[in-house]
């Protein structure tokens, strides 16, 4: 996976313990202190209330397939050699979206609105990236 | 607005799929020619304004195209709004001339970036580099797959296909085979749209904006100068913008676009509806936005707009001709197109894609996927 981590910037000290989190295999997002509100992507004051008690905070992983896209053509080698790969968005249970792949997942079985928890491919020995894949429903 | 400020001229440069010019040569090469399509000389320029190029990294361009020109106008400033920005910087100018700040504004969009980046793929597989990369490029996210995710939320949402996707390119096709100046000329049907290799599911490669060197440059003024120039005026009727975030999964939602809010501006200021405009130039990098166009300015419902485009209403002839020029699906790469070709059919200069009686316009920048909207209705002198 050193390819991976060639096309992944190193983190920034605002963004490591989302990275270090996922290298524990923990999806954790900023929460307000302010109002409860959880915010991605990384930023140093809450949009919605200008607090700057932001607190790195585990979520639950689990969430919906908001959107995808089958990828068959990549810019990088990196993701050339993935394809085709799918890029998703998806809606977590606390009501954020992000940005990721689904993986373990048939295409033809692939359907919005699908439940997805998510699980981690590691990058180096801290850190991981988060993908989802098909979650049974609870 | 009525007649207060106009299009007075036109310039589009030789650009296609390998200039071998720069960008500040495309750029003047183009304003060259909108001066003397109004019959302006330089000097009676106040103000221009230059999209931010993405092959040139200066920090002031438009006072590098300034020493191109030989130009000494009170003001050049650099606008960078993505494929929006010539939207956005007529409406700007729209303003200022209308509230007498500037009198003439020369609008400048050129970027010789198929040249520059000669040998990359570019646009087809390029990446959007921003801010937020730490957590997009970890996942590819290209440029075809962040329209692609829109897209297939409106497959989701509302039933569209891939077949009705496909009919935006093969619309613009028939347009651009009736264009001289087009890039794709040949016919294409549905099917062959759906044969070329998929890029991001469900776009294939011939609904995939090309990639090609451009420069276009209009001329706007006010009434009193209108009047007195080479070629009959295109009045600005109204204008409308609206605006959200630049990444896609910080949106609240995908069914829902900026795009009807300026649409309602613009047709409030025009007191104009849809129904009253004859020909239509909505920026269109993949066909999800020019159905998501169609929908939100209101020339058909909400989640009807493949069925719209499959029934032939985008078509010349059809209730609202859509990108009469072929787009960037089929005449160019390019930001400043739309408003030249709603120029071009307002005065009646569009050759066999002429659309009848073509006596409002409309044209429609979209940037930031859909995030960004522009829109400016037009009237013929
Ligand atoms: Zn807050």
């Amino acid at each position: 996976m050193a390819e991976l981590r060639s096309v992944v910037p190193e983190p920034t000290e605002q963004s490591r313990p989302y990275w270090q989190s996922a290298g524990e295999h923990t999806l954790s997002l900023l929460r307000c202190g302010g109002c409860g509100r959880w915010i991605h992507y990384v930023k140093r004051q809450c949009p919605y209330c200008a607090s700057s008690e932001l607190s790195w905070t585990p979520c639950s992983g689990r969430g919906t397939l908001y959107s995808y896209s089958v990828l068959y053509r990549a810019s990088s080698p990196t993701f050339k050699e993935k394809t085709p790969y799918v890029l998703a968005v998806i809606e977590l249970e606390e009501g954020v979206k992000t940005m990721s792949h689904l993986v373990d997942c048939e295409l033809a079985r692939i359907r919005v609105g699908m439940d997805v928890e998510a699980v981690f491919e590691e990058l180096d020995e801290k850190r991981a990236v988060p993908y989802f894949r098909p979650a049974p429903r609870i | 607005m009525h007649r207060e400020v106009a299009i007075v001229g036109t310039g589009e440069a030789e650009g296609g799929r390998r200039s071998g010019k720069t960008t500040f040569e495309l750029a003047s090469e183009a304003a060259h020619l909108a001066l003397a399509d109004a019959g302006l000389q330089r000097d009676e320029i106040d103000a221009v304004f230059l999209e931010q190029p993405m092959s040139e990294h200066h920090h002031m361009p438009a006072n590098v195209f300034l020493e191109y020109m030989d130009m000494r106008p009170q003001a050049a400033v650099a606008f960078a709004a993505g494929g929006a920005t010539p939207h956005a910087m007529a409406i700007q100018a729209a303003g200022l001339i209308a509230s007498g700040v500037y009198e003439t504004i020369l609008i400048v969009d050129a970027d010789g970036r198929a040249t520059r980046f000669a040998g990359d793929k570019g646009m087809a597989t390029s990446q959007a580099a921003d801010d937020m990369e730490e957590f997009e490029t970890p996942y590819g996210a290209s440029v075809p797959g962040r329209y692609a995710l829109i897209a297939q939320r409106h497959m989701h949402d509302y039933g569209t296909t891939e077949e009705q996707l496909a009919q935006v390119a093969v619309v613009e096709r028939k347009h651009a085979s009736l264009n001289p100046r087009a890039a794709y000329r040949d016919p294409l049907t549905v099917r062959e749209v759906l044969e070329s290799p998929m890029v991001a599911a469900p776009f294939h490669l011939l609904e995939c904006c090309m990639v090609s060197d451009w420069g276009t440059a209009f001329v706007m003024t006010s009434k009193r100068r209108a009047g007195r120039l080479n070629k009959p005026p295109v009045w600005i009727r109204g204008f409308g913008s609206a605006q959200q975030g630049y990444n896609l999964a910080p949106l609240q939602s995908f069914s829902s676009w900026p795009i009807q809010h300026s649409a309602k501006h613009a047709f409030r200021m025009a007191e104009l509806t849809p129904e009253e405009v004859h020909v239509a130039e909505l920026y269109d990098s993949f066909p999800i936005t020019v159905l998501i166009a169609l929908e939100e300015l209101g020339f058909c419902e909400k989640g009807q707009g493949g069925a719209f485009v499959q029934g032939g209403a985008a078509e010349l002839g059809g209730k609202i001709p859509v990108n009469t020029h072929g787009g960037q699906l089929s005449y160019a790469c390019g930001h400043g197109q739309y408003i030249l070709e709603a120029a071009r059919q307002l005065r009646g200069e569009a050759g066999q894609a002429q659309a009848d009686g073509a006596r409002y316009g409309l044209s429609q920048g979209t940037a930031a996927i859909c995030s960004s909207s522009y829109t400016i209705i037009y009237e013929a002198d």
